[in-house]
């Protein structure tokens, strides 16, 4: 299984790459459930996009 | 005496053994308790915050066990005690890769994420190129010296019941 993790990774990566920056930040790992659902993004996609954005810093401030 | 490293097909299961088990005595022949990427999320995530599972987490990391390895171990696990199925497991892999890259990062550990192409092993366009080009010369040549070969003596049957030549 490991080297379908390893294509899965690679491609929520190429994913995670290709949203432009200047897109809005994500709701974050909290309070996912119960919200609307957003049609145009992937849930892991969204979470390693937050995690990434949480590691550079951009939600340090809160 | 069987070497150790061979595998004694005598002791090997059953074809089909693991049908003769009760069905459902097996944790996860028995419904996933977690059953979305965001159930999984709510119970990996708040694993990295404990203290003795990070700090075994971080010395295989340190040790340059592949992320994408670990990911796989830990949600194999999840499957075995009946925890998730194997699609959310896979699911939840690569949010689990980019936790422990953070702990990682933190931690300022160098870290493998298992993506990475072997320089050694991966074919690139120019290695292929090479290698072909290779085979080519190694043609040629092989071509040269059968050229330069002398043909080989035709010898005559010796044999009773053998056709000659008139």
């Amino acid at each position: 299984m490991s080297k379908h993790i390893r294509k899965l990774y690679d491609r929520v990566d190429g994913k995670v790459q290709s949203i432009p920056k200047d897109s809005k930040p994500t709701k974050g790992l909290v309070g996912k459930r119960g919200n609307a659902p957003d049609e145009s993004l992937d849930p892991v996609v969204d979470y390693v996009k937050y995690i990434r954005e949480l590691r550079e810093g951009q939600h340090a401030s809160k | 005496m069987p070497l150790s490293n061979e595998a004694d097909l005598l002791d090997a299961p059953i074809p089909g053994q693991s049908l003769t088990g009760e069905v459902g005595a097996k944790p996860w022949e028995q419904p996933p308790k977690l059953n979305t990427v965001d159930e999984a999320v709510e119970h990996y995530v708040p694993m990295f915050n404990d203290e003795e599972i990070l700090s075994g987490v971080l010395s295989h990391i340190e040790d340059g066990v592949a992320l994408t390895t670990m990911a796989d171990l830990i949600t194999k696990g999840g499957v075995m005690t009946g925890l998730h199925s194997i699609d959310v497991g896979l699911m939840v892999s690569p949010i689990l890769v980019e936790m422990m890259i953070s702990a990682a990062d933190a931690a300022e550990i160098d870290y493998k994420v298992g993506t990475e192409v072997d320089k050694k092993k991966g074919s690139t366009k120019a290695s292929i190129q090479a290698a072909l080009r290779n085979t080519e010369a190694l043609e040629d040549e092989v071509m040269v010296m059968e050229e330069e070969l002398p043909e080989a003596p035709v010898e005559e049957p010796m044999g009773m019941m053998a056709r000659r030549g008139v």
